[in-house]
């Protein structure tokens, strides 16, 4: 079974290389053929030709689009994502130092949202169409149409202007606090590593509500796909033989149908994991939270097409690799896909 | 023998957007302790649908008119769901039909055997596990040290029957039904299937509700049967009765279409027309679009005719097939070697 | 054997199927009356409507002028909503910027279906070399984050109403594409297309004629789902300040330039408009759910 199973993820290894390769060129040709002229960036309008020139030179941009791409591609074989126009360092280090926070708040949201959401669904839509299914729809739905930036501010308002109980949107640690020494980056881990109660407590409480924020947002589609996953199983035959065995209803629900439901669940997990790694813009914007998203918002907003571009290609590649993961949970779920 | 099961005047109906489909339209069965109870008939013609009130796994949108499912003269439509689930498994088992879409598929078949057995006894999770081989070996599977390891998908049709009926009897019921047993199976497969439930049967002493479309499947397992249209019975009694002495023209029409086969000389006969539209079901007997002999009277709703002890047929000129000479010999064992349809 | 149960659920379609036998009145009351999802929803969506259609009469001021009230004044009988910074009505410029929404939604969903339909009928048609590459195509599409790439596309090409129209119709077409190439090829080996190409259909006239009807309805219900993401993903653009041309009456930039005034408390800017993207999607989602309700004939009771 092993050797099958490895040969399985290499043959769909093989099959996501294309999808990564067309990725990248499309960011590629939208970085490059529409973006505005980064030479801008650079230098004064009313700089000279000359200089003008020589900026060209050394961005690679005097060569055609082509042997651009081509340079482009060899330094991302290499795992080069080049360097940033604005903070004129290697992207992958700037997107490296802003990891920590992001995964601080996808580690945060995601445990909030499939912990609540999957049991949940799962009740839900074992009782179809029962009081408890009636309000879950509602909810979802609702928020399901939440703006998430609208949200971070409405959360604000209520728990930092008016009850005061939370910190306001201004990143991972109170104003002037210094962070603590880099071990994992994680604040919240490194100062309980350094024993320092105060800075733990404050990065927790700046943690909540962009966490919260997220977290509702996502809750919400895992909910539904939870529910709808079950509705369909619990129509199945195969729930209808242990029903004629006289097995409880719990143990079918959460014994039986989930496992059966699980794999719908696990591909919008997947899709999930990937948003939250770097689609978490909107969040992270209200927030001022310094991770990938923001640092992907900042790219475009000024004009930084080399960051955008190393952005993307991450972004992506994270949705594949979440993708990835995915086919293994289903095989090991799924006897079927073995 | 006393009776364990006896369905009454069970009347009842699905609502759907298309309007009310009548699929259950006065059914009465009498189920022996002991004893195999054949249900026949054409597909739609109600038997599942008879069959899942005993255990009270009807479709949501099921509605009852009339009628009582006694089990040991108590009626089981009357029990609270606890009590059901307490029933179900225990009191009355079924290995359904399509046995591989009955399956779960993310499940060994040795996990599905064991939380079957360990539902209704404090067996643990070893005891289950033999107790799973030696239920896999009951239902003749050559290597159950390697069925319980597998999936349904990984199953033959052949296999995945008698899979399917191991999960139902591994706790014995009191009632078993079988449902379309050896449906999809080859000819070989059928065979062997047959037997193994012959042997099962007797050697544990079941009380059987066999649903078939299959007249030689009755004849090789049965001791009584039932047969249906339009989800009414229309005959019931004795196999030896019914089969020999058949006091319907329903029953006879069917016996025909089912000699034809097995013969397999001269034209092939099938009952000429169609069952009725259920939705739209016509006023008095249901069969007499259909029926050789039919008459005005059969615009009302034929009677239940004792036509000899145990042996009922529903029809205005019940007395009248009665005393006609027998159409044919299904017996017990009788077309063993002859090939089903 | 659920054989009785099964002959009687008929297949999703048209009016006919599902209420056989009504006049037509007959029929889109009964057609209600089995999803209240669908009800509410038609409810919400036609609100706004009406807002949008009607805006020219609802406003209490000129959504554009400044200073009709004293700047940052709370809700009142003068101002509903309060006023923003620059003393402009925010009521006024709500119902102002449904008008707006609700256009961008419209075209954007339009363009992407006929868009993604064409595509997928054509995908779906000709199985093959055609179809494995525009499948590879839209995956590559769908691989990156889609606010991203809207993102990234809007501020190359710069903002506009056309654009941002251009580019949610872009993003959402693949959708489309892949909802009818799949229905159609679980359709292609219908009968009724295999006797159209029987007795001499073109291919093009099978394909459009024939499979396409059949395979609308999960179409159908997906639209009101985009509907949903590009009323939430315009705000969103115009939150960022990248979507509209700048000082535009829209929901998003509304939200966005309340975003100081919610720390200080003046909540109404933002609250607002806000409230408004959520109803709306709310109402398109509604409608999503309440057409599928319809058109899966195992949803319902």
């Amino acid at each position: 079974m092993d050797s099958g199973l490895s040969r399985q993820l290499f043959t769909r290894l093989l099959l996501v290389a294309p999808v990564v390769f067309g990725v990248v060129t499309l960011t590629f040709l939208v970085a490059r053929v529409f973006a505005p002229d980064p030479v801008a960036l650079y230098i004064p309008p009313q700089a000279d030709e000359e200089l003008r020139h020589k900026i060209r030179v050394e961005l690679g941009l005097d060569k055609s689009i082509p042997e651009q791409y081509g340079v482009f591609l060899a330094d991302l074989a290499q795992g080069d994502l080049g360097e940033s126009t604005i903070t004129g360092r290697p992207v992958t280090s700037d997107l490296w130092d802003r990891l920590p926070a992001t995964v601080e708040l996808a580690v945060v949201s995601l445990t909030f949202a499939i912990v609540i959401g999957v049991p949940l669904g799962v009740l839900a839509g074992a009782r179809r169409d029962g009081p408890l299914d009636f309000s879950v729809r509602g909810i979802t739905l609702i928020g399901m149409a939440l703006p998430s930036f609208w949200l971070g501010l409405v959360l604000i308002l209520i728990f930092f202007v008016i009850l005061g109980w939370l910190p306001g949107p201004v990143g991972r640690l109170p104003l002037g606090a210094v962070a603590p020494e880099k071990i994992t980056g994680l604040y919240t881990l490194d100062s309980l590593i350094r024993g320092d109660l105060t800075l733990w407590w404050e990065s927790v409480r700046h943690l909540i509500l962009p966490g919260l924020t997220l977290g509702v947002v996502i809750v919400a589609p895992i909910t539904r796909v939870a529910r709808a996953s079950m509705v369909e199983v619990m129509r199945s035959e195969y729930i209808r033989t242990p029903k004629a065995l006289g097995i409880r209803k719990q143990v079918i629900y959460f014994r039986y149908a989930l496992k059966n439901a699980l794999l719908p669940i696990v591909t919008m997990i997947g899709t999930i994991v990937g948003f939250v790694f770097t689609g978490a813009v909107l969040v992270e914007a209200v927030f001022n939270w310094p991770g990938m998203g923001k640092y992907g918002l900042d790219a475009i907003l000024k004009s930084d097409f080399t960051a955008l571009q190393g952005f993307v290609v991450v972004a992506s590649v994270t949705y594949i690799v979440a993708f990835f993961l995915v086919d293994i949970v289903y095989m090991l779920i799924d006897p079927r896909t073995r | 023998m006393a009776v364990l099961v006896e369905i009454q005047n069970l009347e009842g109906y699905f609502d759907t957007i298309g309007g009310d489909v009548r699929a259950i339209n006065s059914v009465n069965v009498a189920i022996e302790e002991g004893k195999v109870t054949g249900l026949v008939g054409e597909t739609g013609s109600g038997k599942t649908m008879t069959a899942l009130n005993i255990p009270r796994l009807m479709p949501e949108n099921f509605r009852y008119v009339s009628g009582r499912v006694l089990f040991r003269g108590e009626d089981v439509l009357s029990w609270s769901e606890e009590r059901m689930q307490l029933f179900r498994g225990d009191g009355v088992g079924i290995a359904f039909q399509d046995p591989k879409a009955a399956l779960n598929p993310v499940f060994t078949v040795g996990e599905q055997l064991g939380r079957a057995l360990r539902t209704h006894t404090d067996a643990t999770k070893d005891e289950a596990r033999q107790a799973a081989l030696r239920i896999l070996e009951r239902v003749q599977i050559t290597d159950p040290g390697r069925t319980i390891r597998q999936y349904a998908h990984e199953l033959s049709g052949g296999m995945a029957q008698r899979v399917m009926v191991a999960l139902a009897v591994i706790h014995p019921p009191t009632l078993l039904i079988l449902d379309e047993p050896t449906t999809g199976l080859d000819v070989t497969v059928q065979a062997e299937i047959i037997s193994m439930l012959r042997d099962l049967v007797e050697s544990m002493g079941l009380t059987v509700l066999l649903i078939t479309h299959d007249l030689g499947v009755v004849g090789e397992l049965c001791d009584n049967v039932a047969v249906m249209y339009a989800g009414r019975t229309m005959e019931f009694g004795d196999i030896s009765q019914v089969f020999e002495k058949p006091a319907n023209p329903y029953t006879r029409e069917l016996l025909r279409s089912t000699e034809s086969v097995e013969g397999g000389v001269g034209d092939l006969y099938s009952i000429p027309g169609a069952p009725p539209d259920l939705r739209n079901l016509p006023q008095g007997c249901f069969f007499q679009d259909r029926c050789p002999s039919v008459a005005d009277v059969c615009r009302t709703v034929p009677p239940v005719v004792e036509v000899e002890p145990g042996h009922v047929s529903m029809c205005h000129f019940a007395e009248r097939y009665h005393s006609m000479p027998g159409p044919l010999h299904i017996t017990r064992g009788a077309e063993a070697e002859g090939g089903q349809e | 054997m659920i054989d009785l149960t099964a002959d009687h659920a008929p297949e999703g379609g048209s009016l006919d199927v599902i209420a056989p036998g009504r006049s037509r009145w007959g029929k889109i009351r009964y057609v209600f009356g089995q999803s209240k999802s669908l009800t509410a929803g038609t409810i919400l969506v036609g609100i706004f409507i009406l807002i949008a259609l009607f805006a020219r009469f609802i406003t209490t001021h000129d959504p554009s002028a400044v200073l009709v009230g004293d700047p940052l004044s709370g809700v009142s009988a003068e101002h509903w909503f309060g006023t923003d910074k620059v003393g402009s009505d925010v009521f006024s410029k709500t119902i102002a910027a449904t008008a707006l929404d609700l256009r961008i939604t419209a075209s954007a969903v339009v363009s992407a279906l006929v868009a993604g339909v064409a595509l997928g009928t054509i995908a779906g048609y000709y199985a093959g070399i055609v179809d494995l590459i525009l499948l590879r195509l839209l995956e590559i599409l769908q691989s990156i984050p889609t606010l991203l790439l809207a993102m990234m596309v809007v501020v190359a090409i710069g903002p506009g109403e056309l654009n941002v129209v251009v580019v949610m119709a872009f993003i959402g077409m693949p959708y489309y594409a892949r909802l009818v190439r799949a229905e159609i090829l679980t359709k292609r080996t219908w009968e009724f297309a295999e006797a159209a190409r029987m007795v001499g259909g073109s291919a093009t006239r099978v394909a459009f004629r024939h499979l396409l009807p059949n395979s609308l309805s999960p179409v159908l219900a997906y639209a009101s789902v985009n509907a949903a993401w590009v009323v939430l993903v315009t705000a969103a653009l115009g939150f960022l300040g990248i979507g509209i041309e700048p000082g535009t009456a829209e929901w998003g930039s509304m939200i966005a330039r309340g975003q100081t005034e919610i720390i200080t408390g003046e909540w109404w800017v933002s609250v607002f408009p806000g409230l408004f993207v959520l109803t709306l999607t709310t109402g398109f989602y509604l409608l999503g759910d309440g057409v599928r309700d319809v058109m899966d004939p195992r949803s319902r009771k």
